[in-house]
């Protein structure tokens, strides 16, 4: 293990891999790759690239609910055949289930797989505190707003301790000041758990100040066009961004990332 | 209070009733409404008092009522079934939806005369036909209910790894549940036209035998006396389902 806590033995390894949608219509759109990247067990990977690079269809691939059209997708070494155990994922639109209280939520997963009354219990508690719905533990989804909603999502895929955790832009439903928070508790929990995190965010500053390293994504197909090291140390929070170095590190990631965007603004217009 | 607030529709409507049929029975009295047209809701007490104080009567309702309800649930737990297994089969699904769309454009209860040669006479060819009348719609309704279920949902019962029945029992079903209620409902409606009408047809028992026979005889109290009986059944069984409905409704925060 390196001083920062991650490892050089990979977790994800992505080789060449494309995907591929037929619309509707029979068209053939092509919405990512080739893609090459290495997740090091044990580290914090963030993702950004413009709207509709295929960031979401790459994490389907790696979360095993869609299989790649062309290249390798390996967990552990494994092709990734069907959802792998150990694998957690928070998506971008609200999934929480609207016919369970609060804590329901939290705890489905954990009562199908078997957990032990008390355990679950103490999970949950554990879950509602740090993601600051204690009080809304009875309440059922329609009764919270998006922000909250989202919350009750991630606390449901965090109780399962995963030690892959994939993240589809899961703060964006938040205030800047909450998502600071998130953050934050984000950080604890993966230095406690030891997980492999993959973050997909629009926020800039939230990659900057979360991440060992980033990946910046081309325009569709989205292909890896730059992929950036912070050196951050393992025990670090949101007050990362007084440092000197982050500013430096937003230019490297916004830089290529302007020209794609533009770009693809570009070819939206014509 | 939100309680109080809440209780001002069913207030209305129960007033709404208590006036439409005020009105009757003052028309009644005044002779606006002959008596020989329709009795004054007064005398259909009376005459549904009467019917209800015969043990023969009762065990006509409660035989009618017990076969409504079974055709009912063997309708209704049959289409969530069938809705259940086809809907993930898309093929077997686009071949059948052009049936399941114009079943009712056969009018069903013109088998039941053949189903009696089937089964012979009694209770089974009528609940059989009332299952009939009533489970293409809970069918129809399963399909749509699950078309309605967000996809984020049902990847994330997949990410939890559920067996498919676990994701039938604690998802599908939960995240259906007001639609299939709706129709449930259905069903249960379809099942009182089915066994009411087919009694009235061709059968020796139940409630809408005891009308036809009241009728054949003009015996017009005793036919009002049943009818305001079914009236008040079916009316009731609508009101258990919406208050059963109420629930999830509230919880969608619709
Ligand atoms: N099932 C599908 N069928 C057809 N096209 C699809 C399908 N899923 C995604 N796409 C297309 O693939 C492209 C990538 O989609 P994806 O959702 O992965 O983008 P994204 O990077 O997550 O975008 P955003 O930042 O807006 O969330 C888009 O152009 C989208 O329209
Ligand atoms: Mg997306």
């Amino acid at each position: 293990m390196t001083e920062n806590g991650q490892t050089d033995v990979p977790c994800v390894e992505l080789r060449q891999v494309e995907q591929r949608f037929t619309t509707r219509k029979g068209g053939n759109v092509h919405a990512l790759g080739p893609l090459d990247l290495t997740l090091r067990r044990g580290e914090f990977l963030s993702i950004v690239g413009p709207s509709g690079c295929g960031k979401s269809t790459l994490l389907d691939i790696l979360s095993g609910l869609a299989r790649p059209a062309a290249g390798q997708a390996l967990l552990n070494g494994q092709p990734i055949r069907g959802v792998p155990d150990g694998v957690g994922i928070v998506f971008q639109e609200d999934a929480s289930f609207g016919w369970l209280t609060v804590e329901n939520n939290i705890a489905f997963g954990l009562k199908r797989r078997g957990l032990a009354r008390d355990d679950i219990a103490a999970r949950v508690e554990h879950a509602l505190d740090f993601m600051g719905l204690r009080r809304f533990r009875t309440s059922y989804p329609s009764q919270l707003s998006g922000g909250m909603r989202q919350r009750v999502c991630i606390a449901r895929t965090l109780v399962m301790r995963p030690s892959l955790i994939l993240l589809d832009e899961p703060f964006g439903a938040l205030d800047q000041q909450t998502r600071l928070l998130m953050g934050d508790e984000l950080l604890r929990l993966w230095r406690e758990t030891n997980a492999t995190i993959l973050l997909i965010t629009h926020s800039l500053d939230e990659a900057v100040m979360l991440s060992d390293r980033i990946g910046v994504m081309s325009a569709r197909p989205g292909r890896l066009i730059k992929l950036v090291e912070t050196g951050w140390p393992r025990e670090r929070d949101s007050t990362v961004v007084s440092s000197p170095h982050y500013g430096d590190l937003l230019s490297e990631i916004w830089a290529p990332l302007r020209a794609e965007s533009n770009h693809h603004m570009a070819a939206n217009n014509a | 209070m939100k309680t109080g607030l809440t209780a001002i529709p069913y207030a209305l409507r129960l007033l709404l009733i208590v006036v439409l049929v005020g009105l009757w029975q003052v028309f009644c009295s005044i002779g606006l409404l002959g008596t020989g047209i329709v009795p004054a809701p007064v005398t259909i007490w009376h005459d549904m008092c009467a019917v209800m104080g015969q043990s023969a009567s009762r065990a006509a309702l409660w035989l009618s009522l017990r076969d409504i309800l079974i055709a009912a649930l063997i309708a209704g737990a049959g289409g969530i079934a069938v809705g259940m297994i086809v809907h993930p089969i898309r093929l077997l699904r686009a071949a059948l939806e052009p049936y399941l769309a114009s079943y009712y454009a056969v009018p069903t209860f013109i088998f039941y005369p053949a189903l009696i040669t089937v089964t012979g006479s009694g209770r089974l060819p009528i609940i059989l036909i009332s299952i009939m009348l009533g489970i293409v719609a809970m069918i129809t309704t399963t399909l749509t209910a699950l078309d309605g279920v967000s996809r984020s949902i049902v990847r994330t019962a997949r990410v939890f790894g559920l067996t498919p029945l676990q994701n039938v029992m604690y998802v599908r079903i939960p995240a259906a549940a007001p639609m299939l209620l709706s129709g449930l409902r259905l069903c249960v409606s379809y099942a009182f036209i089915g066994v009411i009408a087919s009694e009235f047809i061709m059968s020796d028992a139940g409630v809408g035998y005891q009308i036809a026979y009241a009728y054949d005889n003009f015996d017009t109290d005793t036919m009002y006396g049943y009818i305001g009986c079914v009236v008040v059944l079916a009316a009731a069984t609508t009101l258990g389902f919406d208050m059963i409905a109420a629930e999830p409704v509230k919880r969608e925060g619709a």
